[in-house]
């Protein structure tokens, strides 16, 4: 219900309270104040602080010189039963003139269109605070509480700059998790991508960066910023970070106990513990994990979904006699890492896995079979396990030639470059699923430009301008790559070429990955720090 | 019809006499006029005479909205200078006309630029401005910072 404004009909509804004998009292809203001036305040709650301090003194002190001059009734209006309604009107022993009525179920509010959902506070829905000046029914002023204009203005300040609104009190807080809040933030959101920026998540020398890319004519890139540790305490370097509708899981460089799910757009982290993991033979090394992140599809909202984390270990390929295998999933709702009885009969080959709709997927061979990538494979976070091995339209020989970037978290592309002559395919799915892809060629691209096969490619796509964005490193040799650069490639070959700069690390790929902004809460842990998860 | 003058009243009763489309531009008044009743002074009692002449400089300036392109774009720097002549208390004290006289484009535009304003403010200069306590205890102070420990910060570019 839009919420009831100046020149409106009050809506008929039945209210109750409890009168002087004590009797329980219904009456509809338009039977008490057709053909009368009457004002209509309403509060969020009987006895509380402000309410009962602020607003309903004033009314009852005035009272008096509205009732001589103007006003033939004044009614406090509360989604409350209105024993308490009575009780709470009889604390005012001043009160003469004030009636104190109950909106028991909230249905009235309702109809006003002024609730105001609490429940994050214990509560259930209530009415705002509002005051109305009902004249013959109809409403000649309303004031409805200026929470509404806090609602409002913070809902105007970026993001990034919500830690302070954040913390100024409990109530601006849960204004953040309000969805008309979340609405409103996404609506502008969508806004600014008309404008054909896309924005991109960019790892470079162990640093995330958050990136808008125009592609045209004049492609270029802007920073929007660089992922910073607001407590100044300690900055931390990723090594691997990935993105899932709007999420982000990062690896640390320098710290495997622990790993971070990120959503930036709502500034919300939340740490999680891996488990130790002890392997037979006493390897006493890092143990480098594959890692990816997914949604459980099956719950209705969006913004509801809860997040899970697959990471494992599979050195089938350097020990095929006696492989380390593990598989572990870290669920979000109940906090805890289960081990999942995996038997591949497939590798996986591609660095690093890509996840759209929820569920990830990686290029990979048949496990016992020296071949070239023909496949992915898909980890199905629903069902928790992985799927058949699904047809690539090409053969690649290792995973330096094919790599995988996700279109508007809707499709897959792929990118093939043969060995050879360095040419180079992109082909995009037209159907994806678990067990079932298919796909068309999106361009092919002579590579007469080219000197050399792209190294280590992190790319991805505009459908609309038919062009590959390309993350690589170049430098004199083949052996001696120094330099950060994308290219942007279109049929015709390279259109342009960016350099990004000289890691101080030559050992960190810069990577690339889509970035799409969501509503989706972490769910925080309750309570203080948990116990260590060991197995 | 248009030329005839309406005269609105304060709180502290300066009198402001404006053309009636102009006092059409705050919607409570023109619901007033609508309902037949032949006004030609109305009283609004929860605005001052400086904050409304505000509203009323506001509402002179956008008493016909042009759609082209370069009117727009005139009207958004006049309304970006208009803004800057105020403070962040006399902002306040606008959104609070803007919302009571329901002035729809000034109020996008006070709560705009309320919002820029307080983007950089500290909790506490927030709280000050908004006279809001605040209710946290130090631990739940410290869960909504660490919820909150990672941002992108615009400052520290890249090198490209």
């Amino acid at each position: 219900m839009a919420p009831i404004a100046v020149g409106d009909v009050v809506p008929d509804g039945t209210i109750s309270f409890v009168d002087d004998n004590d009797q329980l009292q219904t009456a509809s809203v338009h039977s008490l104040a057709a053909g009368k001036k009457v004002i209509l305040f309403g509060v969020p709650g009987a006895f509380t602080p402000t309410c009962s301090m602020k607003h309903v003194p004033g009314f009852i002190e005035k009272a008096e010189e509205l009732k001589s001059n103007y006003v033939d009734e004044i009614i406090c209006f509360s989604v409350n039963d209105p024993f308490v309604m009575k009780a709470w009107g009889k604390t005012y022993a001043e009160n003469k003139h004030v009636k104190f009525v109950a909106d028991g179920s909230g249905k009235y509010t309702h109809l006003l269109g002024l609730e105001l959902d609490l429940k994050d506070k214990g509560h259930g829905v209530r009415s705002k605070s509002f005051a109305l000046l009902i004249d013959n029914l109809k409403v000649i002023v309303a004031k409805v509480e200026s929470g509404d204009l806090v609602e409002r203005i913070v809902s105007m300040v970026p993001l990034k700059f919500m830690r302070s609104v954040r913390l100024t009190c409990k109530r601006w807080n849960g204004l953040f998790k309000s969805r008309s809040f979340m609405k409103m933030h996404i609506d502008k959101e969508a806004a600014a991508r008309e404008l054909g920026e896309t924005r991109m998540i960019v790892m470079m020398d162990y640093n995330v960066y958050l990136m808008g890319i125009v592609v045209n004519e004049n492609t270029s890139t802007e920073s929007l910023g660089k992922l910073t540790c607001l407590d100044d305490s300690e900055q931390v370097k990723i090594s691997q970070v990935f993105h899932c509708d709007g999420l982000l899981l990062c690896i640390l460089k320098d710290d495997d106990t622990k790993i971070v799910v990120w959503n930036p757009y709502l500034g919300q982290t939340r740490w999680i513990q891996t488990r130790k993991y002890y392997r037979a033979g006493g390897w006493k090394g890092r143990d480098i994990y594959m890692y990816a992140l997914g949604f459980k599809n099956n719950s209705k909202s969006r913004s509801c979904r809860s997040p899970k984390i697959l990471r494992f270990i599979d050195d089938f390929k350097l020990r095929p006699e006696n492989p380390a295998l593990r598989y572990e999933i870290y669920d979000f709702d109940s906090d805890l890492w289960t081990t999942l009885d995996v038997s591949p009969h497939w590798r996986i080959m591609s660095q690093r896995g890509l996840s759209i709709k929820g569920n990830t997927y990686w290029g990979a061979v048949e496990r016992n079979e020296y071949a070239p990538i023909s496949h992915i494979i898909c980890f199905d976070f629903t069902r928790e396990r992985f799927g058949p091995l699904l047809p690539l339209p090409f053969s690649a020989w290792g995973a330096e030639f094919a790599s995988l970037s996700s279109v508007r978290e809707e499709k897959i592309a792929a990118l093939f470059q043969t060995s050879e002559t360095f040419k180079f395919e992109i082909w995009i799915t037209t159907k994806i699923e678990a067990e079932n892809v298919s796909w068309s060629r999106f361009f092919t691209m002579d590579t007469s430009y080219l000197d050399s096969k792209l190294s280590y490619k992190s790319f991805f796509i505009d459908e609309e301008k038919k062009v590959a964005v390309v993350f690589e490193k170049e430098g004199k040799t083949i052996c001696d790559l120094t330099h950060d650069t994308i290219n942007i490639i279109g049929e015709d070959g390279c259109i342009m070429k960016l350099e990004l700069g000289e890691p101080a690390d030559k050992n960190c790929w810069p990577l690339v990955c889509s970035y799409v902004p969501s509503v989706v809460q972490i769910k925080l842990h309750k309570g203080g720090k948990r116990k260590e998860q060991s197995d | 019809m248009s030329s005839n003058k309406i005269v609105l009243t304060s709180s502290d009763g300066e009198s402001f006499e404006v053309e009636e489309v102009v006092a059409r531009k705050l919607q409570i008044v023109g619901h007033m006029l609508e309902d037949d009743c032949v006004i030609n002074e109305i009283p609004l009692q929860n605005v001052t005479g400086d904050i409304l002449s505000m509203v009323i400089e506001y509402c002179k300036t956008h008493v016909d909205e042009e759609e082209s392109e370069e009117a727009q774009t005139k009207l958004k720097t006049w309304d970006e200078e208009f803004m800057k002549k105020f403070d962040i208390k006399t902002l306040l004290q606008i959104i609070l006309a803007a919302n009571y006289l329901n002035v729809k484009g000034l109020l996008d535009l006070v709560s705009q630029t309320i919002a820029d304003t307080i983007k950089d403010y500290t909790p506490e200069q927030i709280r000050e401005v908004f006279g809001v306590e605040n209710d946290y205890t130090e631990e739940e102070e410290a869960e909504v910072r660490k919820e909150n420990a990672w941002a992108f910060d615009e400052a520290d570019t890249p090198k490209p």
